[in-house]
């Protein structure tokens, strides 16, 4: 499986990364909402996008809607890894076409927890 | 000690609170108080969050390089011979005092925006007359050298919390 990692802290791009990769993901990267679209237009097919809210250039949010209009990106689960955790700003992102949402800090457990709620954990590490 | 004005919406508990959580979650680590003398010089660090709309304020993490080092090492899993280099150093704790911010946010009503976490050093980048309201303080024990994280608040701010 395949992941597109989406944060303009690379820290937190490394933290993320990590976790999925050792789920079994194949993890590209990208530092703001732009260079997302980019990595998507190039013809990357990720199953999975984590993405920060905010961030320079292009936010997350952003970066959504502009996914949720192509259709040779519907097959991609979107999920917001941010710390943004009002409802409002929740409900937001989910009618916007994200399908989960991780509220920063966040443990390595809990990530996959919301895969497994996703159907993406790789089925050889799937309890 | 509080520093709190009586009419904030923030409070040292809320923040101390959510330090746990980050300190827990993001660097695997217990907040140990700092006991030692209280660290009034601004520190050779400075990252920091504006939090702008009903609630104007910013968030502040102060330390010495080599404390942001700690943090940064221990939020990236470095081993003890990985040299992080600066930028990768205030990558790290811009994000610490983003998720503090964020969820110091989390505790507020209305409608206020998260900005971009800034890290600051040198002689020039103290803030305190900035922000001139200080509302939050805790200072915390990383190996020995002291953190401050702070909280301060503009005079425009209205009252909200959840």
């Amino acid at each position: 499986m395949r992941a597109l990692v989406v944060d303009d802290s690379r820290a937190m791009r490394r933290i993320v990364a990590r976790i999925l990769t050792g789920l079994g993901y194949e993890v590209a990267e990208a530092g703001d909402g732009q260079q997302a679209l980019e990595v998507l237009a190039s013809g990357a097919k990720p199953d999975l996008a984590c993405i920060d809210w905010n961030m320079p250039v292009m936010d997350g949010l952003t970066f959504v809607v502009k996914v949720r209009e192509n259709p040779q990106w519907r097959d991609i689960t979107l999920m917001m890894v941010t710390t943004e955790s009002e409802h409002s700003q929740i409900v937001r992102a989910l009618a916007a076409g994200a399908h989960e949402y991780l509220i920063k800090p966040f443990t390595p457990d809990s990530l996959r927890e919301k895969l497994d709620l996703l159907g993406l954990l790789p089925s050889e590490v799937a309890s | 000690m509080s520093l709190l004005p009586e009419t904030s919406p923030i409070d040292d508990e809320l923040v101390r609170a959510v330090v746990d959580q980050v300190w827990e979650s993001l660097l695997g680590a217990e907040v140990v108080p700092w006991y030692g003398e209280d660290p009034v010089a601004p520190p050779a660090l400075q990252a920091q969050v504006t939090l702008t709309g009903d609630w104007n304020g910013l968030v502040r993490l102060g330390c010495a390089e080599g404390a942001a080092e700690g943090i940064a090492a221990a939020m990236l899993m470095a081993g003890a011979d990985e040299e992080l280099p600066p930028e990768d150093v205030h990558d790290a704790v811009g994000e610490v005092v983003n998720v503090v911010g964020g969820n110091v946010k989390g505790a507020l009503l209305g409608d206020t925006a998260l900005g971009l976490p800034r890290v600051l050093t040198g002689p020039d980048h103290d803030t305190r007359t900035v922000a001139a309201v200080p509302v939050s303080r805790c200072v915390l024990d990383w190996h020995g050298l002291p953190v401050t994280v702070e909280v301060f608040t503009h005079e425009n701010t209205k009252e909200c919390r959840s």
